[in-house]
């Protein structure tokens, strides 16, 4: 039986027997539910590793306090790959910016410390130094609002727009007064320029983190806040690369330091959420054995008279075979791609839906090839598989005699 | 053993046993026969007699358990499969009393259905041939309607149709006018008739007493045995 004739049999069945719907529809939702968690899941790992490898809370240390503060730097400096130490409290800065206080956005930005080494390398316009002062690198897609629990209703500010333009900000001042902190009537004024821009998304950092020059940060931390002398403040230490951490947290070790990297992941929540998926995939998998096998089982006891039939007309028992595989084969591949059409409205559905808060949250959403061919391996060959051990079994222990069901007359 | 090459179809000692629960029952105890080409032949006998067994060991859908079977001097007690299937599709044409008709297929795709095998015709020479199989059934008119739509007589005369396409020696019918009222009855008879004028040996299984109207020979399946009425 040629190939051709297969096909032309094949295509005449699936568009009128009505009975492969039940199946297909059930493959459709098998094909959407598969590459839905193998996509949020690959998405999901992707960007973690991203942002491991891109943020640079992930290379930067939160070096303990020794009783030697006035060496550390040189100490910390002194090994291999650091590339910046500071005072950990001059790290980051919440601050109100009545600049961009509207009733659109609340007006909070977090203020980075930032030196020539430190900042991201993907900055257009200038870079700063770290002695410079009233300039400012923010984010190209700008959004100063640091409440996330709130829903985002209003765009991002577009921040080449914002390119030499200024910002003030303001804040409260308080004073260290017999080892009180006690606030003050004065409010601390400074006004920024934004020199540069850099995009927040690929270094992973907030669309509301605008990096400062080291000597505005320590002024206006020193202004506004003052440092408890009684205090011993831990160091940050920046390393040149995710991959030299290790190695620079057993040096420091040697040198008498405790550190930690600044952010850390939840091993428990993501391999949480990998069992999850996968066990979502592998349920899918048991019912699909489950439904096909049962689908299949009574597909061939309805049709195992017509199987009779064409061993009558002369087919071989590898021509009923081919039919069948070659069926199941065409639903599951119709399956396939209707279940892609509907994943992709779905992914773009979600994509638009939630644009704003994958960009708040430095989300990229992307599809993945292997989750496609995951997916059609699974959609592909189970039910083929099922239905060639099935009929293969039964068309070659029964006699076409035995399939046509006219043993009752002997 | 004895072998006719002018006998299309050659029985020798045929033995057919089945078990049911256990107990062998002898269905043909050694049956021997002789089938010619460009005859009609009728077999008949009682309900459970074993007719139904007999057409199909013809038809090589059911397999012997002891005797020779010879198609066109070929012995075929001990081919394959396979092989048997390409006799089937050379040589024998089914007809079935419950037509067994593909619900899906239109009239001219189930005359097609045997011809799927065929790789020497292309699609529209297929085509063409079954609307001139089921022309000269007078079911010109039927060839796009589908089982559902024809009454008892044109779809046996569909499955007629089916039955010749890939040109058989041999036509084997199992009460093929079980489900048929009078006039279908003899139509379809006098179909089988005309085949057989035509060079088709003609093997059909009936109760019905009309058949011996068109039979050249008619024999009787008793007791295991068959002999000439």
């Amino acid at each position: 039986m040629s190939l051709k004739s297969s096909i032309r049999y094949i295509s005449i069945k699936l568009r009128r027997d009505k009975k492969n719907l039940f199946l297909m529809i059930f493959l459709i939702i098998c094909s959407v539910v598969i590459l839905t968690t193998l996509t949020f899941r690959n998405n999901y790992l992707k960007n973690l590793q991203n942002s491991i490898d891109k943020s640079i809370t992930f290379r930067t240390l939160v070096v303990d306090p020794t009783d030697d503060p006035l060496s550390e730097d040189e100490k910390i400096l002194g090994v291999n790959h650091v590339l910046e130490v500071y005072q950990n409290n001059y790290g980051f800065y919440d601050i109100n910016v009545p600049t961009y206080n509207t009733e659109n956005y609340d007006g909070m930005v977090e203020l980075l410390y930032g030196t020539e080494n430190i900042l991201p390398e993907n900055v257009i316009g200038k870079k700063f130094s770290k002695d410079d002062t009233g300039v400012a690198i923010c984010p190209i897609v700008f959004y100063p609002w640091m409440d996330g629990s709130k829903e985002m209703k209003n765009d991002y500010l577009d921040g080449n727009k914002l390119l030499n333009t200024t910002f003030e900000v303001e804040r409260e001042v308080y004073k260290f007064i017999d080892g009180k902190v006690v606030k003050s009537d004065e409010k601390y004024h400074k006004t920024f320029k934004i020199i540069g821009l850099y995009d927040n998304n690929e270094v992973y950092q907030d669309p509301f983190n605008c990096y400062i020059s080291a000597s505005d940060m320590k002024d206006l931390y020193d202004s506004t806040i003052q440092n408890n002398p009684n205090v011993l403040y831990g160091k940050f230490a920046v390393v040149d690369d995710r991959s030299n951490v290790e190695y620079v947290m057993k040096e420091l070790s040697n040198l008498g330091f405790t550190s930690q990297v600044q952010s850390y992941i939840d091993s428990k929540l993501i391999n949480s959420l990998k069992n999850t998926c996968n066990f979502i995939i592998i349920f899918t998998i048991c019912i699909m054995i489950f439904i096909s096998l049962m689908y299949i089982h009574k597909k061939n006891i309805n049709d195992m008279y017509q199987y009779g039939v064409l061993k009558s007309l002369g087919y071989r028992n590898k021509d009923i075979l081919k039919i069948n595989i070659f069926q199941l084969l065409f639903m599951s591949i119709i399956s396939f791609f209707i279940g892609i059409l509907i994943f992709e409205l779905l992914f773009r559905f979600a994509i638009i839906f939630y644009q704003k808060y994958f960009i708040y949250n430095s989300i990229f959403v992307r599809h993945f090839v292997d989750a496609y061919l995951i997916t059609l391996i699974i959609i592909l060959f189970i039910p083929t598989i099922i239905s060639y051990l099935l009929l293969n079994k039964k068309i070659n222990s029964q006699s076409a005699s035995a399939m046509l069901g006219n043993k009752n007359d002997n | 053993m004895i072998k006719k090459e002018k006998n299309i179809i050659f029985l020798n000692n045929i033995t057919k046993n089945y078990y049911l629960n256990g107990k062998e029952i002898k269905v043909l105890k050694n049956l021997c026969g002789e089938f010619e080409s460009g005859k009609f032949y009728a077999i008949m006998g009682h309900s459970g007699c074993g007719k139904t067994t007999l057409i199909n060991i013809i038809g090589l859908l059911d397999y012997i358990n002891g005797g020779d079977y010879f198609i066109n001097g070929l012995n075929v007690k001990n081919l394959s499969e396979n092989d048997k299937a390409y006799l089937r599709q050379k040589y024998i044409g089914f007809v079935f009393q419950d037509f067994y008709l593909d619900d899906h297929l239109k009239s001219i795709e189930n005359v097609m259905l045997p011809m799927m095998l065929n790789k020497k015709l292309n699609y529209k020479e297929k085509r063409a041939l079954a609307s001139k199989l089921l022309e000269s059934l007078d079911l010109k008119d039927r060839d796009e309607h589908f089982p559902k739509n024809l009454s008892g007589g044109e779809k046996q005369r569909v499955a007629i149709a089916r039955a010749l396409a890939n040109n058989p020696k041999i036509i084997v019918a199992d009460e093929p006018t079980g489900n048929l009222d009078e006039e279908n009855e003899k139509k379809i008879f006098e179909i089988l008739k005309d085949l057989s004028k035509k060079g088709k040996c003609v093997i059909v299984v009936s109760h019905s007493n009309e058949v011996k109207k068109y039979a050249d020979k008619v024999f009787l399946l008793d007791d295991g045995i068959l002999t000439e009425a």
